[in-house]
């Protein structure tokens, strides 16, 4: 099978699983106990505004005439109107992304940047205090609460030493501290699969032809051990890129920074359900489109995966 | 007379192999550590409102975020309550957030993974499509969304965090399922005339439970993270319940003047994740290799 054919069917594949996306999303607004309308409307509202609110949303039509008519405008894109800011949810959307995306891509090439140097220490020097090293940072990665982690960095590096600003975007400066403490979810997995490749790697044919060949230590490691190693180090990244979306709401949130996870926190706590709703299912699309990629990238890269498809 | 012996020989092995388990364990010194540090932190919970500690409730405006001192070992918050009784009585609610979230999604996500994996076929095949759906959500926004439907509170937390944990519960499951459906000691039981429940009760389950039970301890840290990651975005407990992330996130407001409001919860939060991670991997590296593979720590 050509790699277009296997992308066509992994994208077909993904289908279902949408449609099911949406569909949960529409049952748990609506099934559960609780009116939406009055939900949004409060506690407070009189019972015409109430009446309003479930005309704009649609909520008097029957059930099933309610989820078809939703999911074809999602699929066409649109994802209902904010009830706060009054534009369609998929304009505040794309405004917010271009954020979430460079915090996203600055925290995986800060995690990189760290984590394969500190891995390939690790793997060249398995028992000494490097090796030991990528077992902290691996542990300490999957322990910590990111938020925390990001206000104890604005105390040292805001407030003590007065070096970045504590919140906000708009210069490199502002990304330092939210990239840092997003990428400390990523280090750890990458450090660790960074030493067990280029364990396997240094442990190859190719490796010892290489320093029977006389080159020196540091193009062996470096030009053919780590070459090999980087398929399954890009895997793991391409994968960690879905999983930071549920990090940057945290990290987002300590910082202040205007991205998509901000938004989702500011639009649950105005009950602008349409915006929750629309965020929590573009999340979704884009963390299964992001896993199609990567499968796709996998089998481009590797021939061997190439074979078997 | 001689199935009597046999019986008392298999029993015999089995302490053997459990005393093995615990030495292993006991040589990881790091999961020793963790398993101390977590048997305080239980200690704590269990005893905490016996401790001559203050009223983790009560306020006192005038000592509003007093700084840490020998009189409050770690300050007070901006109400002017005494953090490390806060601290102490929060253990109770993170740790059992954590415990009983846990215990709902292995529960249901066992259950459900042992069906699939047994019976296979169209149920097999229904609830894996459902399982593809929520894999689909990362963890944490996964429990978002559902709180942010449900409304905040202590009840509603355990269920927005247990229902999340379903889905990894079965796939884990079903995967361990397919491994033991095919081995002889249940095609036998099979032959013999035995009704599924009782073959996934007696010859099933307790050849998946042990993994099902270490990756649990990975789950305890990762769920005490996402809970308190609620807590933090104001997703969590109501006020004024101690719960440690909760804490953090009302306290960082004042932070900047009074940093100790926020440092020593997160440090209980960091603390206990850091020793369920250990005692995993302690677990995970005392089991038998041959399930060894199936386990890992996991991240939000």
């Amino acid at each position: 099978m050509s790699i277009a054919r296997y992308a066509v069917s992994r994208l077909l594949q993904a289908i279902p699983t949408l449609l099911g996306i949406i569909l949960i999303m529409f049952i748990l607004v609506r099934v559960l106990p609780g009116d939406p309308a009055r939900l949004i409307a409060g506690l407070e509202a009189s019972e015409e505004d109430v009446e309003r609110i479930r005309e704009l949303l649609g909520l008097n039509r029957p059930l099933h005439e309610q989820f078809i008519g939703y999911m074809l405008s999602v699929l066409r894109g649109d994802l209902g109107t904010s009830l706060k800011f009054g534009t369609p949810v998929i304009c505040e959307i794309m405004a917010r992304l271009p954020y979430t995306i460079q915090l996203a891509v600055a925290a995986e090439l800060l995690a990189a940047a760290i984590g394969i140097p500190l891995g390939i220490l690790a793997a060249m020097r398995p028992y000494s205090r490097s090796g030991y090293v990528s077992t902290v940072v691996s542990l300490v990665g999957s322990s910590m609460p990111i938020y925390w982690l990001g206000l104890m960095l604005i105390l040292l590096f805001s407030v003590n030493l007065k070096l970045l600003p504590s919140h906000g975007a708009g210069t490199p400066r502002h990304l330092v501290l939210p990239a840092l403490t997003l990428s400390t979810l990523l280090m750890g997995n990458i450090v660790r699969i960074t030493k067990a490749a280029m364990i396997e790697a240094l442990e190859s044919n190719y490796i010892v032809t290489a320093r029977a060949k006389g080159l020196s230590e540091r193009i062996v490691v470096l030009r053919h051990a780590l070459r090999n190693a980087m398929i399954p180090i890009v895997t793991i990244m391409g994968i960690q890129l879905g999983q930071l979306l549920g990090g940057a709401v945290l990290t987002e949130t300590v910082f202040a920074w205007p991205g998509l996870g901000l938004l989702l926190i500011d639009a649950i706590f105005y009950r602008d359900y349409p915006l929750v709703q629309g965020i929590i299912v573009f999340f979704a699309t884009l963390f299964i489109l992001i896993n199609i990629a990567v499968d796709i990238l996998y089998a481009y890269i590797d021939p061997r995966v190439r074979e078997v498809l | 007379m001689q199935a009597e012996a046999l019986v008392e020989r298999l029993r015999e092995a089995r302490r053997r192999q459990l005393r093995l388990m615990w030495l292993r364990f006991k040589a990881n010194r790091g999961a020793l550590a963790g398993l101390l540090v977590l048997a305080a932190i239980c200690a704590m919970a269990a005893v905490g409102p016996l401790l001559p500690l203050e009223n983790p409730y009560a306020f006192d405006l005038k000592r509003a975020l007093e700084p840490p001192s020998l009189h409050s070992l770690f300050g007070r918050d901006e109400l002017g309550r005494d953090i490390l009784s806060r601290v102490v009585h929060g253990a109770r609610y993170s740790l059992g957030i954590a415990l009983l979230s846990v215990l709902l999604g292995g529960c249901v996500g066992l259950m459900l993974g042992l069906v699939s994996g047994y019976y296979g076929g169209w149920v097999d095949h229904v609830i894996q499509r459902i399982t593809d759906v929520l894999l689909s959500f990362p963890m944490l926004l996964l429990s978002i969304a559902l709180i942010s439907v449900l409304g905040v509170g202590l009840v509603n937390i355990i269920l927005s965090v247990g229902i999340s944990t379903i889905p990894v519960y079965t796939r884990l499951t079903r995967g361990l399922v397919l491994q033991v459906k095919e081995q002889d000691y249940v095609v036998a039981a099979r032959a013999l005339g035995k009704g599924p429940f009782y073959i996934m009760r007696k010859h099933i389950l307790p050849n998946v439970i042990s993994p099902v039970i270490v990756q649990s301890t990975y789950y305890m840290g990762l769920t005490i993270l996402i809970a308190s990651g609620l807590g933090f975005l104001g997703l969590g407990v109501k006020p004024p319940t101690p719960e440690w992330g909760a804490m953090i996130g009302w306290g960082r407001t004042y932070m900047f003047s009074a940093p100790h409001v926020v440092v020593f919860p997160g440090i209980f939060i960091f603390a206990t994740a850091l020793s369920f991670n250990l005692v995993g991997d302690g677990l995970r590296d005392a089991l038998d290799p041959r399930v060894r593979t199936v386990i890992r720590r996991v991240r939000i």
